[in-house]
């Protein structure tokens, strides 16, 4: 007894040790309940014991529990293992406290997850996986799901772990039970990543009614931030991982965070030879993903709240959010943020978005009926020397104002400037100007015949 | 002018008739019909009234049946007999009467499973049932494959995709799984040799996910005719089947012919060439309006006898074409067309390659001509099967190349109609196959340590744990490696990857497919690339992105590319030394690259032109078998004899070996070397043509004495004269020795085996 509690001890000192030198843990508040027994187990507590042996990890739970801080919880399946931190609502990731999205209007919530009714960021959890490949496919393991919720004043992360290979079926039950519990989850990539991967371990942990699950009675939401992402920043961003919207977006670096790649084996040394201790930093990895979750809504609600409010935003974010309100069958938000956007941009700059955005905001306005702002745009574009501006513009004044003579002269024009390589545009012009031509010819013979 | 009189013009022909050297009159067999079986729907017997089926023959109500009482079983019957109903029927019974149930359907390539998929439609949309069925390849587009997950009753693929595509992403098939009543295997024939092991691993695989989802499906297999199906069938599906074997279909009086073409060189001893001859006969059956079917051996020879017939049969202004052509490359809708004209009539000639070979149903033609021996009587036999009409008179012919092999054949004709068809044989167990298949099934469920996957399958598990891919945790063996095994592992020897061509302009449109190993004969920058007769220059060809840019032309002439092939010894893993001989097995590099293309001209086939293909060399690293000789083994022989007396000897350890390896003959390939840079000898060496090797060249290795041994035994007992198919291979010409060289060489080999 007494070994065995001065060892805990020894170990519990060596972790804080361990944690003073090495790269910092997340800057947990409290770390709750890290001596807790684990159930029905006679351990020998050796922290690099196998885990993947015969022995399995029941002989190692106190040792696990010690080294990854967390604790042994009962279902119905076994018992599972997991590790709870708990900050602060004004810890500060990157730019923004993790509170941040409670104060996110539920009008900007709608935007940024183009929902009706968004449910309440308090009733969604923030999820991310740490998995064995990312080959996909039902020989991936998830052994380690992060799951970040807010609490009454608190921001709570909850870790499942996959401690041994036969508990899968209790890490999941109790992970499920939890996601469940909520109404929804908020993922990075997770629609077609985190979420299929787990609900193939479901599945083969038979962990449901398969195939007969009425795909739950309530609707559950899950919100990909990716999409959000991907969307606004594609464009900008060298790649829309999570690590560089982390840097680009909230401001985060991460110091000496363990290489992604590395991952899945450092879990495959733990099962196999049992080095528990590097999955410390696996842990840690983990939870600056989900806590960089909360922040990058924040920053993409601020984004939407400050367009929202028509608040000038930069250039380049007026017209990503432009875009995203014509994808999203918004013309009229659409317009005016081109409008705003297109009012600061110098058409004839390196690499200007000005054309690309007066196209499309010229198409707007022709849809929404204002065909002389329209009309103007293409001017423009046609002095810009933009061929397809000059294509509207001369349809502008052939069919609409009916200026044929206008019509005529600026299709010659086109004609002139059109690229040989270009065959089939070219073959449209000239149609174009043969009908203006008959048309022309139309309406002046009969006044010719009168005088 | 009816069948029976152009055949007597035929053999009465002056300029043909010295050639048939062989005329077979094969009588007609009336048809044996069955009820449908009890208790299938009526929407179903109403749809198959309205296909003109108002009863069924005996082997469709037998497998219906059988199917429907839960039996395993293979059917093995004629080309055209009917063979899919004997699936469809009990699968659609099936899930007319319970719409949860699932059918998986397996056909050996994407094409075939494609081409099948039209007839089950008619009979679903004839039946105004609810049954969806689906193709889920490469080709299908994500949006889709959701859906046929969920919903598709028939699920339609090939084993490539079954192996990387469908069993290790399982759960998202659970429908299908659990609720899966029937596995069609089709083509059973086309799973032999290395193939077909991987094939039978996959289903062993299929099997363990069934058990997994509580599901037992019925396995239901079709086959051309080989020696052994129901054997092989047993193999492949890992349990003894039910055989069905005995055709109900009627079958017409039929007439059989062997036909070598004249000599127009008597010096020279040079005869017309097969493809000439085979133009020469179905121009004179097309013309008297016989459906005909030609059989060529190339993509380009398809081409050239198209278009040979195309300019032959001159329509009238407007008129459409009467003569296809059919084959790998074709658009699906370009080859929908060919079959459906088929059918109906409005095609009179189709030129093919073995494409239509297969169970592609184009209805019964009057006509079908062999260019060349297709290589193996059971694919002689199917190809001649396309001739056949229920009532009424049919022809095939085989038109001998110049190959020995035909010729053999045209001066033995008896040969081709006593020798039983090849035996289909494969090697489940075959080690390094099995590994391969256990390393995909761990991936897509935890082997439990009982668990069987063939003989020792718990050895191979611990062995899997100790290379650090598997981890054994509480008596169960799980996945435990970042890899998705099933994308390194190939169940074919060659890549199915294809190379597309397109047609240039304003308007690119893809108009049709090369497969990789033809890619640098076909479409090098050059190159004239035929499509259905209609001739395309290739101004580019991208072989990073595998596109051949074209553009249509019209000239006189076709292109023909040469291919170089190397074959070198990297390392020797054991050798064994008897008397002057040397034995050895080990790794070699197989290279071929595209060389020069000549210009030869249509109808002529005169040289025009050429031109150098700047292609890179492609390798292949493999295993092999090799024996070489000491001067003292040849030394008896004059230099051309020692030549023949190798190929000889290659020729028929291509043939014996695989009987005792579990192969096919198509899974090795022997070559004969005078003087092998390698060894510096007269040298023969059997390679296996699967990257890598399966482990059969050691196994060559360790078992050769009995091979040889047989091999002696085949010679002894042979009574032919200078050598025969069935034993050292034809000879070139009418050498009487190279039958007692390839004897010598092997007396020498044996006569320093150790007792």
């Amino acid at each position: 007894m007494l070994r065995r509690e001065k060892l805990l001890e020894a170990l519990a000192t060596l972790r804080r040790g361990e944690a003073a030198t090495a790269p910092p843990t997340p800057p947990a508040e409290t770390v709750r309940d890290t001596s807790a027994s684990p159930p029905g187990a006679e351990p020998e507590p050796s922290p690099d014991g196998a885990a993947g042996t015969e022995s399995t990890a029941h002989e190692n739970a106190h040792a696990i529990a010690v080294v990854l801080g967390g604790r042994w919880v009962d279902t119905p399946h076994g018992p599972a293992f997991v590790r709870e931190t708990v900050w602060p609502l004004d810890h500060r990731h990157g730019r923004w406290p993790l509170g941040a999205p409670l104060d996110v209007a539920p009008e900007t919530l709608a935007a940024v997850w183009s929902t009706a009714q968004p449910p309440s960021v308090r009733r969604l959890g923030f999820l991310d996986t740490e998995t064995t490949g990312l080959a996909g496919g039902t020989g991936t393991y998830v052994f380690l799901a992060g799951l970040g919720t807010f609490q009454d004043r608190s921001f709570r992360l909850r870790q499942y772990f996959l401690p041994s290979l036969d508990g899968e079926r209790a890490m999941l039950s109790l992970l499920f039970e939890d996601i469940e519990r909520l109404d929804g989850v908020i993922t990075y990539n997770g629609r077609s990543f985190d979420m299929p991967l787990l609900e193939a371990r479901r599945t083969l942990s038979r962990l449901r009614e398969t195939s007969r699950d009425p795909a739950g009675a309530r609707q559950h939401h899950h919100f990909d931030l990716l999409r959000a992402v991907r969307r606004i920043y594609r464009h900008r961003f060298p790649s829309c991982a999570l690590i560089e919207a982390e840097t680009r977006l909230i401001g985060h670096h991460r110091s000496a965070d363990v290489a992604g790649a590395l991952i899945p084996t450092l879990y495959f040394e733990y099962i196999r030879a049992g080095r528990m201790a590097p999955l410390r930093e696996v842990f840690r990895h983990n939870a600056i993903d989900i806590l960089s979750l909360a922040s990058v809504l924040a920053a993409l609600a601020s984004l939407f709240a400050a367009a929202g409010a028509g608040s000038e935003i930069a250039v380049d974010d007026a017209l990503a959010l432009a875009r995203w309100w014509e994808l999203e069958g918004d013309p009229r938000r659409a317009e005016a943020l081109y409008r705003s956007a297109l009012d600061r941009i110098e058409p004839q700059a390196a690499g200007s978005s000005w054309l690309e955005a007066a196209r499309r905001h010229a198409a707007i306005l022709r849809s929404l009926g204002d065909r002389d702002g329209a009309a103007r745009l293409w001017a423009r574009l046609w002095e810009q020397g933009d061929l397809r501006g000059g294509v509207e513009l001369a349809k502008h004044f052939e069919h609409a104002v009916r200026d044929l003579p206008r019509a005529e002269a600026i299709a010659l024009a086109l004609l002139a400037r059109w690229p040989d390589r270009d065959d089939g545009g070219r073959k449209e012009v000239v149609r174009r100007l043969e009908r203006i031509r008959r048309k022309h010819e139309r309406f002046s013979a009969p006044r010719q015949a009168a005088s | 002018m009816p069948l029976s009189d152009v055949l007597d013009s035929l053999r009465s022909d002056p300029d043909l008739r010295g050639c048939f050297t062989a005329w077979r009159d094969v009588p007609p067999a009336p048809g044996k019909y069955a009820d449908f079986p009890p208790g299938v729907d009526d929407r179903l017997v109403k749809a198959l009234h309205a296909h003109g089926i108002d009863r069924l023959y005996t082997h469709q109500a037998a497998a219906a049946r059988a199917a429907l009482e839960g039996r395993d079983l293979v059917v093995v019957t004629p080309t055209a007999s009917g063979k899919t109903l004997c699936y469809n029927l009990p699968v659609l019974q099936t899930i007319l009467s319970n719409p949860d149930a699932r059918a998986l359907y397996l056909f050996p390539t994407k094409a075939l499973s494609q081409d099948q998929m039209e007839e089950l439609h008619g009979l679903v949309a004839q039946a105004d049932a609810d049954v969806k069925t689906y193709t889920y390849d490469g080709d299908t587009p994500g949006e889709v494959r959701r859906k046929i997950r969920e919903a598709g009753h028939v699920v339609v693929t090939n084993p490539d995709m079954l192996h990387t595509g469908v069993l290790p992403h399982h759960t998202k098939w659970v429908k299908l799984f659990e609720n899966l009543k029937f596995v069609v295997i089709d083509e059973l024939h086309q799973y032999r040799g290395v193939f077909g092991s991987h094939v039978a691993n996959l289903l062993r695989r299929l099997r363990r996910i069934c058990a997994f989802y509580g599901s037992r499906p019925v396995f239901i297999a079709c086959s051309a005719t080989i020696a052994n199906p129901a054997d092989l069938a047993s193999q492949i599906l890992g349990k003894p089947v039910a055989l069905i074997d005995e055709s109900g279909a009627p079958r017409g009086r039929k007439i059989v012919a062997v036909y070598n073409p004249p000599v127009v060189n008597r010096e020279l001893g040079i005869r017309q060439s097969s493809v000439n001859a085979a133009r020469v006969l179905a121009t004179k059956l097309l013309k008297s309006n016989v459906q005909t079917i030609v059989f060529a051996p190339s993509r380009v020879r398809v081409e050239l006898l198209l278009r040979y017939l195309r300019a032959e049969m001159r329509r009238r202004p407007g008129e459409p074409e009467r003569v296809e052509g059919y084959r790998g490359g074709y658009l699906p809708s370009e080859r929908r067309a060919v079959e459906r004209g088929l059918r109906e009539g409005r095609i009179l000639g189709v030129v093919s390659t073995n494409a239509l070979e297969l169970g592609i149903d184009i209805g019964g033609l009057d006509a079908s001509i062999l260019t060349g021996f297709p290589g193996s009587l059971a694919s002689a036999w199917q190809q001649m099967g396309r001739a056949g009409r229920r009532n009424g008179l049919s022809f095939a012919v085989l038109v001998a190349s110049s190959s020995p092999l035909a010729q053999y054949l045209a001066a033995h004709p008896e040969y081709l109609f006593s020798t039983p068809v090849e035996e289909g044989r494969i090697d489940a167990e075959n080690l390094l196959v099995r590994i391969s298949h256990i390393k995909c099934a761990a991936f897509e469920l935890p082997f439990r340590e009982a668990e069987e996957f063939g003989p020792d399958t718990r050895e191979l598990l611990d062995a899997l744990a100790q290379e650090n891919v598997l981890v054994r945790s509480g008596g169960v063996y799980h996945w435990m490696a970042e890899a998705f095994p099933a994308e390194q592992v190939s169940l074919r020897s060659a890549a199915i990857d294809n190379f597309v061509v397109i047609e240039k302009g304003t308007k690119a449109r893809v108009i049709g497919e090369v497969d990789r190993p033809s890619a640098p004969l076909l479409i090098h920058d050059e190159a004239i690339y035929m499509h259905g007769g209609t001739q395309y220059h290739v101004d580019q060809l991208d072989w990073k992105e595998k596109k051949a840019y074209v553009r249509k032309v019209d000239v006189d002439y076709y292109t023909d590319a040469n291919l170089a092939v190397d074959l070198e010894v990297l390392d020797s893993f054991a050798r064994e030394e008897r008397g002057g001989v040397i034995i050895e097995h080990g790794e070699v590099a197989l290279k071929w690259v595209a060389t020069i293309f000549k210009k030869l001209k249509l109808f002529t086939n005169e040289n025009v032109g050429w031109g150098k293909i700047q292609l890179p060399e492609e390798t292949r690293h493999t295993t092999a078998y090799w024996i070489s000789f000491d001067e003292a083994a040849v030394e008896p022989f004059p230099a051309a004899r020692v030549e023949e007396g190798l190929s000889g000897l290659a020729h028929l350890l291509r043939h014996i070996a695989p009987i005792f390896l579990l192969c096919d003959p198509r899974d090795l390939q022997a070559t004969a070397q005078v003087r092998s840079p390698f060894t510096g000898r007269p040298t023969i060496f059997v390679c296996e043509n699967h990257p890598g090797g399966v482990g059969m060249a050691r196994r060559l290795f360790e078992v050769h004495d009995r091979i040889l041994q047989a091999s002696r035994d085949v010679i002894g007992r042979c009574e032919c004269a200078n050598g025969c198919p069935g034993c050292v291979g034809p000879g070139v010409g009418a050498s009487p020795g190279n039958k007692e060289a390839a004897l010598r060489l092997l007396e020498r080999v044996l006569s320093h085996a150790p007792a």
